[in-house]
């Protein structure tokens, strides 16, 4: 509080305007930001179809060929078997993304559910589903996933579940959170009195109104796990060779980094250009979803 | 009271708002707004939401920039003050807010928050900031002991007496209560308003009070400001403008309040649609898409400010004293 | 509401007329640092067919809690302690839950006080509409979507059928208490709980409202429980009244007993401190109740408004308040000024 309630008001009009002159200007480049998300992911998915035609046996050898510098013939160069590492590279977008992208939605869709089922019934379901939680978040993130992948053994299928036990619990959190909030609305309270059933109220009435922060939130852990994925397989735990997958195309490479930097460079530029594409999709749509939120008053 | 004078003085106050969009629209929320306070007198501000009544309490201390028109505060234009003489006019002329739980800062202490204001405007010593907050609490009737308290600590009630202390705390001329009994229960609402009289009464304060709430503002104003839609339709002593209303709408207001009717009969007729958005203020006459009253030359013309007499006035084509007659008679 | 006037029965009326509500020993208790705090204490009333029963009390009062006990929606971690809540002379609501959800929102339904945030802000109003017609009606789609333009345009939404692709958002406070108030009436329900359901609106919308509410009891024989804490809104609405203050009812009566012989000194006070009210004059001071209700945690002993009364004696802080006579009669819960309360009323500074 300044010194007079007047002059702390003018304060706040003042400081209200500038933002919301800053908030003018970033509103042009928020439209931009989850334009140019979409175009970035939707380069690399439209390059990994076409390549399925280009290239349809990505892991074709052929030793003549092998540790190729980048040529319009090979324009990401080729690796020690003589691969195609841009074939390779392409071929592993429908692994990455999909278990990435599985992954994280397997884990909202779980996290939501029961984050909202906690917060719409609190006492025992709560208790029992916080505690779940409260355990998967304390246990760090890598940790747990690579006991879950060590339990299930390497592949696949151990990484998608360990990425979703891993990832659920700050789903639940937050649905859990918004839930709370919605339980004092009153149209959640019209639904009940309407004489609607739990899971109606839960599912139609309150999970629209709280699953926002989870998708924004989504997008960014979509990124995180793209790289967990590659970073599994690039440990060995996840994608078996040879399967092409984009962390163990990068850890392919690493022996030979210094006499054939493309092998690991190339691929990884593609993770990072999905990376900053998910990101910027986030970051739109938070911005968009805040601007609704706002009209809504 | 011979020795009134005319203390705030505003004429033809306006204040549109560019909203920006994808369409460019003018949001009027004060249309030529005039008014008087003289010294030792509680004027009433009452309307609906979207009156612009907030609008025109924050032009008032500057808070909003007015478009056109004055504000004169002992016959010095406000509006072009600066610097030390700013500051000056500011603390003489002092806001109560609605909301008392917001606007105390829940850091700080009962007796800091009413200290700070007159360390601030050099009213106090330091070291005698004590006896000047137990003043300052005794004069909005709170115990000296409540000084060490947090906000958080007191009641909605005891909140806003520390807000009303704090603000009499810089011996202001003019208290801008703002909804300042809006947000509590009837019985506290009671104990406020009395404050407030007695504030006036003891204390010689001028209040300019601003309510949605007509039986409130019929209550502790001497005399009243109808808005509408941003302007001002009806204005007069508060007995004799609730007594025998000159605008229709001031009639309708009076009519809706509840509890004027003893038992609630479907039929009765009430006020038509709602208050049009401030985006598109209905031309000619403001009102006259709700009013029973409305002729053509409503949409046409403007109304002019009739003057009923008594230092009463309305801005109706068909404004007199029988306005209540003409519209049963309907 | 005329028509359906309920005129106290006389003494020797021939039948007495079953309640269609009846609430006795009301108590529900949250949990609090020192065991658990009771928010509605022993709370009693009753509304005949066709009547509207005003609640009328403060903020904390327990005014909305006791009619939510009523759908079965006290919100966690509140908990109903005790008490009965009989419909039509029949069922106990309080215990058969089976039988409560059924009656939501077909022979019982609510309206809110905030018309914004009782619609889902994510669904059409014509969404939220054809789902309770659908749902709990067991209408068609196609019916459905008839039956709510019908209930949009019978509460006085004007072109009612491309209304119904509209948002909350886009409708102003009036327009959605009116759709909050179609969706409450859309299966014909026996009875009406109105918490507040004006006092987020302008005045002039708030009459609109109200009559609203009026025509509907007029043309459906609807029973209304209303809360709130205006009593003027109560005085122009309700058939009877209740009193509410720190978690228990002080005082029931007919409107008129209540409102113009109050008998207990809340009641009392609460009029004399409504501008308007007694027609208090500008210039005088209103007879404010001094001090603020207690937190329902640390509620004195015995009457819990004795502090704050100008006629407590030593025994207020012993006896715990008690209504001295059973609803459906002019009953207080103070004994001191019951006695003489003519001339308590009067003696006022």
């Amino acid at each position: 509080m300044s010194v007079v309630a007047s002059d702390q008001d003018q304060l706040d009009a003042a400081l209200d305007r500038r933002l919301a002159r800053v908030g003018r200007r970033s509103a042009r480049w928020r439209r931009f930001t989850l334009e140019a998300g979409i175009a970035l992911i939707a380069l690399v998915i439209v390059a990994s179809i076409v390549g399925e035609f280009v290239y349809p046996n990505p892991n074709a050898q052929d030793l003549a060929q092998a540790l190729l510098p980048p040529s319009l013939a090979h324009p990401f160069g080729t690796d020690n078997l003589g691969r195609d590492v841009l074939a390779r590279t392409l071929a592993g977008t429908w692994i990455d993304l999909g278990v990435a992208l599985g992954a994280t939605y397997l884990a909202l869709v779980l996290g939501v559910v029961c984050g909202t089922v906690a917060g719409y019934f609190r006492g025992w379901p709560e208790r029992i589903i916080m505690r779940f939680v409260e355990v998967v978040l304390a246990l760090p993130f890598m940790v747990l996933v690579i006991a879950i992948v060590a339990i299930m053994g390497p592949g696949i299928t151990g990484v998608f579940v360990g990425l979703t036990i891993g990832g659920w619990g700050f789903y639940a959190r937050l649905a859990r959170a918004e839930m709370l909030v919605l339980n004092e609305k009153s149209f959640v309270h019209a639904a009940q009195t309407l004489g609607y059933s739990h899971w109606r109220v839960m599912w139609r009435h309150a999970i629209p109104n709280l699953i926002r922060p989870s998708l924004v939130y989504s997008m960014s852990d979509i990124v995180l796990n793209i790289t967990w994925v590659a970073s599994l397989s690039y440990l060995g735990l996840g994608v078996q060779p040879p399967t092409p997958e984009w962390g163990s195309i990068i850890a392919d490479g690493q022996s030979y980094l210094l006499n054939a930097w493309w092998i690991s460079t190339l691929p990884g530029l593609v993770v990072v250009i999905v990376g900053i594409g998910f990101s910027l999709v986030g970051d739109g749509l938070a911005d968009r979803l805040r601007a609704r939120r706002a009209v809504v008053r | 009271m011979a020795t009134e004078e005319r203390l705030l003085s505003v004429r033809g106050l306006s204040k549109a708002f560019q909203l920006r969009g994808r369409v460019s629209r003018r949001l009027v929320a004060l249309d030529d707004v005039s008014l008087d306070v003289r010294t030792h007198e509680i004027v009433g501000v009452v309307g609906e939401s979207g009156s612009g009544k907030s609008t025109l309490a924050k032009c008032l201390v500057r808070l909003v920039e007015p478009d056109a028109g004055t504000v004169e505060f002992h016959a010095r234009d406000v509006l072009s003050l600066r610097g030390r003489e700013l500051a000056r006019a500011r603390r003489q002329m002092q806001m109560v807010y609605q909301d008392p739980y917001s606007s105390l800062n829940p850091l700080m202490s009962v007796g800091a928050a009413i200290a700070e204001p007159a360390r601030v405007h050099g009213l106090v010593r330091r070291g005698a900031e004590g006896e000047h907050v137990r003043e300052a609490l005794d004069v909005v009737g709170l115990n000296a002991a409540l000084a060490a308290r947090r906000p958080r600590e007191l009641s909605g009630g005891q909140r806003q007496r520390v807000a009303i202390a704090r603000a009499m705390a810089v011996r202001p001329e003019l208290l801008l209560a703002d909804e300042a009994v809006s947000a509590l229960d009837v019985s506290i609402q009671a104990q406020i308003l009395n404050l407030f009289a007695s504030l006036r009464d003891e204390h010689g304060v001028a209040i300019v009070f601003i309510a949605h709430n007509l039986s409130v503002v019929a209550h502790i104003a001497d005399r009243v400001n109808v808005m509408y839609l941003g302007a001002i339709v009806e204005t007069g002593p508060t007995k004799e403008v609730f007594a025998a209303p000159g605008h229709p709408y001031t009639a309708a207001l009076l009519d809706a309040q509840p509890g004027r009717h003893r038992r609630r009969t479907a039929d009765r007729p009430v006020l038509r649609g709602e208050i049009p958005s401030p985006l598109n203020i209905p031309t000619g006459c403001r009102f006259r898409t709700r009013c029973p009253l409305a002729q053509d030359v409503c949409a046409e013309q403007a109304p002019p400010v009739v003057d009923l007499g008594g230092g009463r006035t309305a801005r109706c084509h068909f404004a007199s004293r029988h306005i209540e007659q003409s519209l049963s008679s309907r | 509401m005329t028509g359906a006037t309920v005129i106290p029965a006389p003494p020797n009326a021939a039948v007495e007329q079953v309640p269609l509500v009846r609430v006795n020993g009301l108590t529900i208790g949250f949990p609090a640092a020192n065991g658990t705090a009771l928010a509605v204490r022993d709370v009693a009333f009753e509304a005949l067919r066709g009547e509207t029963l005003g609640i009328v009390g403060e903020s904390g009062c327990g005014k909305s809690l006791s009619l939510r006990a009523l759908l079965g929606i006290v919100p966690q971690p509140g908990e109903v302690l005790g008490g009965e809540i009989a419909w039509d002379g029949e069922v106990d609501l309080l215990r058969d839950e089976r039988r409560l959800r059924s009656m939501r929102g077909r022979e019982i339904s609510m309206i809110f006080q905030d018309p914004l945030e009782s619609l889902n802000p994510v669904f059409s109003i014509g969404d939220q509409l054809t789902e309770v017609l659908r749902l709990r009606a067991g209408l068609a789609r196609s019916t459905a979507r008839l039956r709510a333009v019908e209930l949009l345009e019978r509460v006085g939404i004007p072109s009612a059928a491309t209304r119904l692709r509209s948002y909350p958002h886009e409708l102003s406070g009036g327009m959605r208490q009116r759709v909050m108030i179609a969706i409450a009436i859309a299966c014909g329900p026996e009875l009406l709980i109105a918490d507040e359901p004006t006092t987020a609106l302008d005045v002039t919308i708030q009459d609109q409202i109200l009559g609203l509410l009026v025509e509907l009891q007029q043309e459906t024989g609807l029973t209304v429980l209303l809360v709130s804490h205006d009593l003027g809104v109560i005085a122009q609405m309700a058939d009877r009244i209740a009193v509410m203050y720190a978690g228990r009812v002080v005082e029931t009566g007919t409107v008129d007993e209540v409102l113009l012989t109050p008998r207990h000194p809340y009641t009392a006070g609460l009029i004399a401190s409504a501008p308007g009210g007694t027609a208090a004059l500008a210039g005088s001071r209103l007879q404010s109740i001094g001090g603020s209700p207690p937190a329902i945690s640390e509620l004195p002993p015995g009457c819990a408004f004795a502090p704050r009364c100008r006629y407590a004696t030593d025994s207020c802080t012993e006896v715990p308040m008690r209504l001295d006579r059973g609803p459906g009669e002019h009953a207080s819960a103070c004994p001191v000024v019951d006695a003489d309360h003519e001339q308590g009323r009067d003696d006022g500074d």
